[in-house]
């Protein structure tokens, strides 16, 4: 019986439904990787054009305030923060949030920097006791230390917010670490066009202790194969469905969170939510509800010449828990910021793009863990030439290898990085094991990740109450 | 009859296989994604770039220059100039480059002036823009009017190197024409058209309503330039005109640095646009106006963070009065948001004086 069951399954409906899914998808990411060719042909001839030199001349460059969360970094905040000093950009600000849960971060800081208690007055009203102490040290003007009570990444960085001058600002953790160009390359539409809101980079994995100055790894391509898949799925999620969705001026998800924003559109959002699972992706489609209302176009980009780097997650496991909190926060988000389909002043291209991903995000994952684990059964139950498994391979494997192919073109066309061609001889070998090795895992957890945002109905109710509220605060203080 | 051919072993063909198929993605990839630089040409660059700078520095004639650059690809040869026209000096490269201009592929930058395609026409007018090409400059304005936004932009900046003044007015006369691009990169153009610029710039702010992006970024050009003859205009615009332009003549006014102006300043510090008492706070401090002292100390209770902060810098910038002012607010005022910014310039002013880098004005 449970020989025959699967062969069963997979002729009759759930087989033509999982691969009609799967194509459908693949079909979608093919889209949008000829889109994000497109914006990368877009973006390196506008690099050829740019006024670079303009940037640099003393009071031009708009002015930036880095904001570092550090939570359990007490092993590499100090040189994080010794790294970002030095960047090449004329006018910017390091605040290091430290997070109330970590115990041994500000000490280092406070020891490495020699820093003081410091008297700074806040620009956005927090609640009492939120702040512990602010720290700084004459010797270095532009580098301030929040101490900040109480846990949590969005209580961080609203402190740090509150405490930032400048009219742009970009939040990283402490292990990532910025190219000395990057910042350049991310203010550049800000300085060019006055309607960018948010400007987003390709963060890509590496082994951070081991960055040249100018902050770009010896070695792109890690040693180990796990990172490998890693590197892989970066560059996919970045390139091919971050530069894609920017050509259709639909990026709601800025892969991996490094976004220079504008402070001022922020606080019109209502700045960052602790109640969503990923408050970036939330604050990202806030914005470009925001843009929508306002026919902004193009207000928020990701710029494929600007390159981070974070270090790889110690292990498959961790990796995959990330994943899992992003695919739940996005889902949350996108059902929080729902206006983006259903607002009044309907934007055609924000409307198909939000359908497209909260369909990839609820339904992908499941089709793929499915359609695995049929394959799987079939297999031990001697059926390996089922028309399924061969379709499946075809579209789950050969596909996906082709879009991390393509991912790979796109790292030499907008952000090259990688040592051609033995970089690309590793890569496209991994390339065709990924789909197989790492994606299951992968796609587990955005599975449960998908589930448990569809589970915490009253969380993400919350999180609407609280979005809404804010938005109401922010347009009553414009009106005054 | 042909000896019989040795059956090449599986794991030869195999490897074979392999490095066909890597040659063959190697030249996909080629094709779809090409390098920023065709090969081989790296050399050439190198090459031009080393004859240039032995100019520059008066070691070869430009004769020499000339020959070498008609040697080389189109591609080389702007390569080398743009690697070099940003980073020498201004003048000196000025003074070279007009021997470059009756080169074949300059003047077939020329004809690209008129192409049909926009991105193709704004690269030849960055690229004649870098050479102070005066030759092109009708044509560069031509592109200017022609558009769109990236066009008039690139052609307005080629002309700004060589100073146009036609262009500055055809410019400020059709403020539509670069009404989205940022404030920053306005002010960087107009900044551009050098000393000659400003002076026009001084000159034509009187007959302004001053409404558009370029004309806000000019009167900030008037301030970065301390350009004396605007300082009346301005004044005016900052009694009569409306809330932007007030709040960019109040910040040119303290770059201009004309103690005149103080009580127009001084006026505006009681404006209900907060961002034109902030820009006055600071144009005050940045005149190092004593007489400003009280009404800055009254500033520090503003509602607006951003009044109170110029204020209170303001007031560490005045020099001794406005410490003591300060001193006086921590003591005896009861507004806690006052107090706050008073401690936080004091102590701003204290570690300025134990040899930190400022960060008071």
């Amino acid at each position: 019986m449970w020989r025959e069951f699967p062969v069963e399954l997979a002729r009759v409906w759930v087989g033509p439904v999982l691969l009609i899914g799967l194509g459908l998808a693949l079909l979608a990411d093919l889209l949008l990787a000829a889109g994000a060719f497109l914006e990368a042909a877009r973006q390196r001839r506008r690099r050829r054009l740019a006024d670079r030199l303009s940037l640099f001349e003393s009071d031009l460059a708009p002015p930036v305030s880095l904001l570092v969360h550090a939570d359990d970094d007490a092993d590499v905040i100090v040189d994080r923060v010794r790294a970002l000093l030095p960047l090449a950009y004329p006018a910017f600000e390091v605040i290091v949030a430290v997070d109330g849960a970590d115990q041994f971060s500000m000490e280092r800081l406070r020891q490495a920097f020699t820093l003081r208690p410091a008297r700074r007055t806040l620009r956005a009203k927090l609640p009492k006791g939120r702040i512990a102490a602010l720290w700084a040290t004459p010797d270095l003007p532009n580098l301030l230390v929040v101490e900040v009570a109480d846990p949590g990444r969005a209580r961080a960085l609203n402190a740090a917010l509150a405490c930032a001058r400048h009219p742009l600002f970009l939040t990283l953790d402490a292990r990532t670490s910025l190219e000395r160009e990057t910042l350049v390359a991310l203010a550049l539409p800000f300085y060019e066009d006055s309607s960018v809101l948010a400007v987003g980079a390709v963060v890509r994995p590496a082994h951070i202790a081991a960055l040249r100055r100018d902050g770009v790894p010896d070695a792109p391509v890690p040693p180990r194969q796990y990172p490998r898949f890693e590197a892989l799925e970066a560059l996919r999620d970045s390139l091919v469905h971050g530069l894609g969705w920017a050509f259709s001026d639909s990026l709601f998800v800025l892969p991996d969170s490094l976004v220079l924003f504008d402070r001022t559109a922020v606080r019109s959002a209502g700045g960052y939510r602790n109640a969503v699972a990923w408050a970036d992706a939330d604050l990202v489609m806030r914005l470009q509800r925001w843009a929508g209302r306002h026919r902004r176009r193009l207000a928020v980009r990701l710029v494929g010449g600007a390159v981070a780097w974070r270090e790889a997650a110690p292990t498959l496991l961790e990796h995959a828990g990330r994943r899992r909190r992003e695919q739940r926060g996005v889902i949350e988000s996108l059902w929080i910021n729902r206006e983006l389909v259903m607002n009044t002043r309907f934007t055609f291209h924000h409307g198909v793009a939000f359908i497209s991903q909260a369909l990839a995000g609820l339904f992908r994952p499941l089709f793929e863990v499915l359609g695995l684990a049929l394959v799987i059964w079939l297999v031990v139950a001697g059926h390996y030439n089922a028309p399924f498994v061969w379709m499946f391979v075809a579209l789950h494997g050969a596909g996906g290898a082709l879009l991390s192919l393509l991912a790979l073109t796109l790292e030499r066309f907008a952000c090259r990085r990688l040592r051609w061609p033995r970089d690309l001889e590793t890569l496209a070998i991994d390339a065709l094991l990924e789909p197989f090795i790492f994606r299951p895992v992968t796609s587990a957890a955005r599975l449960i990740g998908a589930i448990q945002a569809v589970w915490s109905q009253g969380r993400v109710k919350k999180a609407a109450v609280e979005v809404k509220a804010s938005e109401d605060a922010a347009s009553a203080s414009r009106a005054a | 009859m042909s000896p019989k051919s040795q059956p090449v072993p599986l794991h030869l063909r195999a490897k074979q296989l392999i490095d066909r198929a890597g040659a063959l993605g190697r030249e996909a990839m080629e094709s779809i994604a090409p390098a920023e630089l065709p090969p081989g040409i790296e050399s050439q660059i190198e090459a031009l770039e080393k004859e240039l700078a032995r100019a520059l520095a008066g070691a070869a004639d430009a004769t020499a220059v000339v020959d070498v650059a008609a040697g080389t690809v189109p591609d080389a040869f702007w390569g080398a100039v743009e690697r070099l026209a940003e980073s020498v000096d201004r003048d000196a490269w000025a003074v070279l480059t007009p021997a470059l201009t009756d080169l074949d592929v300059v003047r077939r930058e020329r004809g690209r002036l008129r192409h049909l395609s926009a991105w193709a026409r704004a690269l030849a007018a960055r690229r004649l823009g870098l050479l102070h090409d005066v030759e092109s400059a009708a044509g560069l304005r031509r592109v200017m009017a022609r558009g769109p936004r990236l066009a008039t932009l690139t052609a307005a900046l080629a002309l700004a190197r060589i100073g146009d003044r036609d262009a500055l007015k055809w410019l400020l006369d059709h403020p539509q024409s670069t009404a989205k691009l940022g404030r920053h990169q306005l002010v960087a153009l107009l900044k551009r058209f050098g000393a000659a610029g400003v002076t026009l710039l001084g000159e034509s702010v009187r007959g302004w309503e001053v409404e558009s992006p370029i004309h806000l970024a000019a009167i900030e050009v008037l301030g970065v330039s301390a350009e004396g003859t605007a300082a009346d205009p301005l004044m005016r615009l900052l009694k009569e005109g409306r809330p932007e332009a007030r709040v960019a003549a109040a910040r040119a006014l303290g770059g201009i640095g004309n103690r005149a102006a103080a009580s127009v300043l001084i006026e505006a510090l009681d404006d209900y646009t907060w961002e034109v008492r902030a820009q006055a706070a600071r144009s005050l401090g940045k005149l190092k106006c004593v007489e400003a002292a009280p009404r800055l100390v009254a500033r520090l209770n503003d509602r607006i963070w951003w009044v109170r902060h110029h204020a209170g810098y303001a007031l560490g910038a005045i020099g001794l009065e406005g410490r003591l002012a300060l001193d006086a607010v921590v003591r005896s005022n009861s507004d806690r948001f006052a107090v706050d910014m008073a401690e936080e310039v004091l102590e701003a002013l204290k570690w300025e004086r134990e040899g930190g880098a400022g960060r008071v004005a």
